[in-house]
């Protein structure tokens, strides 16, 4: 464990680095962070400009759930999304195999190389709408729903991580597409919807995106002290769950991963 | 028939690619999905909140907004930015008696095609299933007059897109730039929502901008919500607006060009 934290803070540094080296590109990335943390409470404010009241949720509610997207996504984009975006170029070039080759588990390397700085913006975007709404709507916030909270963010993000890694695990099979990695930012906003909203949609369907509508809401009702058994067991039975499936898959999936150059 | 060639070898590379090109459908594929049952929702929930506007027309638009996103909205940006641009794979574009604009004309259009139909299909999928509460009806002098808004929203998209992807010319990292772009785009297309439902402010920025005519009128031209004045008015402003941005493209183009250093191509 300690390897892998010493390997991490060393991933850390050599990410700053770059940062520092490659100004414009990270002023760039800052703009496209800011932009889409804007944007999502600017989707989210002209969404409920008809409605005060919908799905069981007020307005400034369902903009909260926003602001705690915003943070979370923000968190999973710093630490995990630009590494997805890089596995199928590793498989298609067959950089895989350096990978494989080094002393460490594959799946944590492959997840962690690349660290996003810029979606600290996004984070910031988020924390100051949660902590603008809580203080407007007079919300008590104690110790322990902050505790639940980031309890219950961390286990959500595992979720969320799963899932993406789960499906790049495909492209060992079909590094083409590599598209699909765009194809999961659009799917992580079910997290940004109220879980009430899928009640009338196709039970297959909903049942698909399900574990989604976990990742946020459950936290942020920890937050509100509003949580329910169910949703507790929810998030983390699947978090467990899909984790676990990622791993095996990832293993299953490397024993059909044949390189490029071989 | 020279640039039918061209079209004809990108369409061979699209279609061998066709599965790249249902991952990018199923993308402009979620989220009017995601919109739609959105409304639905408030709507089942609250009764009629969109004024004009019932379930039915609605759930039309965002499906034919699934056909519109996938065959209207240009993606070329970021190969002309990235791959020819900040790459270098200009310089082999350059050296080849074709003007480079409608060169990549032809290498997006087949992508658009293929994807557009992937949406098609989707439409007639979702028609079968749902029967009447998607039914369009609409004279003929009206689909033709659509179909005219559509292949000139294409090409105010195109024009649009050139001018982003050349941006780089200038700017090298176009990213930033490109992603206000999209964002500018989803709120003023008509992409999240018709811009009925817009608030007044916002939906006059809308039709002061270019992006409405690629997406929002050619949806509601096709279900029926214009009638032909209206109609000629909205073919006659993308006209100007494609005018418009083909000069500016020249005007960019020509200067750009000049400073682009295409080292070790």
């Amino acid at each position: 464990m300690q390897k892998y934290l010493r390997i991490y803070h060393i991933l850390l540094r050599l990410n700053f680095s770059a940062l520092v080296t490659y100004r414009t590109n990270f002023f760039n990335a800052v703009i496209g962070s800011f932009v889409w943390g804007v944007f999502s409470m600017v989707s989210v404010l002209l969404l409920t400009s008809r409605t005060p009241f919908l799905f069981g949720w007020k307005r400034e509610e369902i903009v909260l759930l926003t602001g705690v997207y915003s943070l979370f996504i923000g968190i999973f984009h710093f630490a995990f999304s630009r590494n997805f975006e890089r596995i199928p170029i590793y498989v298609r070039l067959g950089t895989l195999d350096a990978m494989l080759l080094k002393p460490l588990d594959t799946q944590f390397f492959v997840s962690i190389f690349l660290i996003n700085f810029a979606s600290i913006i996004r984070i910031i975007i988020g924390s100051l709408v949660i902590w603008y709404l809580l203080a407007q709507t007079q919300t008590l916030v104690t110790i322990s729903s902050i505790i639940l909270f980031l309890l219950f963010l961390s286990a959500g993000i595992v979720l969320l991580y799963s899932l993406w890694f789960m499906v790049t695990t495909i492209t060992i099979w079909y590094p083409d597409l590599s598209n699909i990695v765009e194809f999961l930012f659009s799917f992580s906003n079910v997290g940004r919807y109220p879980r009430e909203m899928f009640a009338r949609v196709n039970r297959f369907v909903f049942f698909f995106l399900l574990p989604l509508t976990f990742i946020v809401e459950t936290p942020l009702k920890g937050l509100l002290d509003k949580l329910a058994p169910l949703e507790i067991g929810g998030l983390i039975g699947f978090a467990s769950l899909f984790f676990l499936i990622s791993r095996i898959f990832w293993k299953f999936a490397l024993r059909h991963y044949t390189s490029a150059s071989s | 028939m020279r640039y039918f060639r061209i079209f004809f070898l990108h369409f061979q590379q699209a279609f061998a690619l066709r599965s790249r090109s249902m991952v990018w459908f199923l993308i402009s594929l979620f989220n009017p999905v995601l919109f739609y049952i959105f409304w639905a929702g408030a709507y089942h929930e609250k009764g009629n909140i969109f004024t004009s506007w019932n379930l039915s027309n609605v759930a039309v638009y965002y499906i034919l907004l699934v056909i519109a996103g996938s065959l209207l909205i240009v993606h070329i940006e970021e190969d002309v930015a990235h791959w020819d641009i900040q790459e270098g794979g200009l310089s082999r574009y350059i050296l080849k008696p074709f003007p480079y604009i409608w060169l990549k004309f032809f290498e997006e259009l087949p992508w658009r095609l293929i994807q557009g139909a992937f949406g098609i299909i989707t439409f007639v999928v979702f028609r079968i299933l749902l029967g009447d509460f998607l039914s369009v009806s609409l004279p003929l002098s009206i689909v033709i007059l659509a179909v005219c808004i559509w292949i000139f929203a294409y090409l105010l998209s195109f024009f649009y897109k050139m001018i982003l992807g050349i941006s780089a010319l200038w700017i090298t990292d176009y990213s930033g730039l490109q992603q206000i772009s999209e964002v500018v785009i989803v709120i003023f297309a008509g992409l999240l929502m018709p811009l009925e439902f817009l608030p007044d402010t916002v939906r006059q920025i809308a039709t002061a901008l270019p992006f409405s005519y690629i997406i929002y009128y050619p949806l509601v031209a096709l279900q029926g919500k214009l009638n032909i004045v209206d109609m000629l008015r909205v073919i006659g402003i993308q006209s100007l607006w494609i005018i418009g941005l083909h000069f500016l493209f020249q005007l960019l183009w020509k200067k750009g060009v000049k400073l682009f250093t295409g080292i070790g191509q």
